[in-house]
């Protein structure tokens, strides 16, 4: 469960974000709308105006350094190139899961390079790799659009996450792309509103 | 999609090369090369006084390569998290003090080294105790190097992790994993080829060095390479002693040994690159 207040300034754009949500939560907003932000802020890079709180499964995360947190964000940006499949997902390995079998699922060869990946394996690394760190939330900003099938693949992180119980933000400017999710949340000029 | 046949002009001339910046930097090249190709061609050709190619040639030169390569190794090892530190943040007195070793005139460097390796001062005294010496020794003749080089190693290397991506370390933030953690099994390993090639690079200004070597081991007693000079300064001794015909063959044996390291630099480099 997720339960954050808070706002920030960025440039021009006051954003004012209210969440209390678990689940895999979508978050849509025309570029530019605050999504990023407020993404970077859970996670601890951006330090949001005093006042505000982030509450991550009963426990106050807002004062911790983004190593402490337990949330990942991941962008497209986000994977080490050189380590072979195998290796990045278990580089901190605090939980386990059937590896071999998800990557069997998801047709991934563990001796290859991360970096030789097109970017939508690349992604489900990522995703995989943090899933393994223990992470209690998962910050997605705008990874599905490199991912075929982005319906498959969210049911089979749908269903990791369910056994994990780890909550999930897809942030995306695209709400059409047909994923299945708990909770909508739209962000426009920093107002966040809730949709369902 | 629909070019501009204006554009698609322009894109094939700076393909072929043919404009003012291609000539430009054509003549800056040429510049560069002409005293080398000079030494090389009265060197190898006109003078060819390969009477002094002899043991003393070559064992100057091996003890040049050695400590050159190992200032180039400790120099790695030393200041690759430096470069790291000074590329990620702000630290503008560490980044002056970086580039000290570049602006202050080299026989100065020689001096300081000697008076930080002499018994004036309590470091020197601890290493006298313990029987290592800075003055004409290999040990003495890598410091300065190490210190001559770093500067050229710390911004080369600082410039590559600058250019690098933050958001694959944010992830690993993310994970959990330290910055330390982060810097060597994931940023290090990644640019393996790149830090290589800088210090490779280094070495090569190593194998240049004169004005601090000069003043610290003019040669070197004691040891394997006892009796030897540094190339340079067997280089100048011999354009004293024995005239520039033995100096410039001299020097275009050493130029092509440079020129071997400085293209091993850039295969290293290059292979870097490929592997990403």
């Amino acid at each position: 469960m997720i339960d954050a207040a808070f706002s920030l300034r960025r440039g021009n754009l006051n954003i004012h974000f209210t969440m209390k949500d678990e689940g895999v939560i979508f978050l849509t907003g025309s570029n530019g709308s605050g999504k990023t932000s407020s993404l970077l802020t859970l996670a601890g890079f951006l330090k949001p105006n005093e006042g505000g709180f982030i509450i991550l499964n009963g426990r106050e995360i807002s004062s911790l350094p983004a190593s402490k947190r337990k949330v990942v964000y991941i962008d497209q940006n986000s994977y080490f190139r050189s380590l072979p499949v195998g290796e990045h997902i278990r580089i901190v390995g605090k939980r386990s899961f059937d590896t071999e079998t998800v990557l069997r699922e998801l047709s991934l060869d563990p001796y290859e390079k991360v970096g030789a990946l097109s970017q939508g394996n690349r992604m489900r690394v990522s995703i995989l790799t943090a899933l393994s760190s223990g992470c209690e939330l998962l910050l997605l900003d705008e990874v599905l659009s490199n991912i075929s099938n982005a319906r498959l693949f969210t049911q089979t992180v749908r269903e990791l996450l369910g056994e994990l119980n780890v909550d999930t933000i897809i942030a995306s400017p695209d709400v059409t792309s047909g994923v299945e999710t708990d909770h909508l949340y739209r962000m426009e000029k920093g107002v966040l509103t809730r949709i369902y | 999609m629909h070019y501009d046949s204006e554009m698609a002009t322009k894109i094939r001339d700076r393909e072929h090369g043919k404009d003012l910046i291609y000539a430009i930097s054509l003549t800056g090249i040429i510049l560069i090369i002409i005293p080398i190709i000079l030494i090389l061609y009265f060197g190898f050709f006109y003078f060819r006084d390969y009477g002094v190619i002899n043991d003393t040639l070559m064992r100057s030169i091996e003890l040049t390569l050695f400590s050159s390569g190992l200032s180039a190794v400790i120099i790695f090892f030393l200041f690759t998290p430096l470069a790291y530190e000074l590329a990620r943040k702000r630290h503008r007195v560490m980044d002056m003090i970086s580039d000290i070793p570049s602006s202050i005139p080299h026989p100065i460097v020689g001096i300081a080294i000697l008076i930080l390796g002499s018994p004036l001062t309590p470091f020197g005294h601890l290493l006298n105790a313990l029987g290592i010496s800075f003055f004409n020794t290999v040990t003495g003749m890598t410091v300065a190097l190490i210190f001559i080089s770093a500067p050229i190693y710390i911004r080369a290397s600082q410039t590559l992790f600058r250019s690098l991506p933050t958001d694959p370390e944010r992830y690993a933030e993310g994970l959990g994993l330290s910055r330390t953690a982060t810097f060597y099994r994931i940023i290090i390993p990644q640019n393996i080829g790149g830090l290589i090639s800088g210090a490779l690079t280094a070495m090569s200004r190593s194998l240049s060095e004169f004005g601090s070597i000069a003043i610290v081991s003019f040669y070197i007693v004691g040891g394997i390479f006892a009796g030897t000079s540094p190339a340079s300064v067997l280089i100048w001794k011999l354009y004293g002693f024995s005239g520039p015909s033995a100096a410039i063959t001299a020097s275009a044996v050493m130029i092509v040994v440079s020129m071997i390291v400085l293209l091993l630099a850039k295969v290293v480099s290059q292979k870097g690159q490929q592997s990403i």
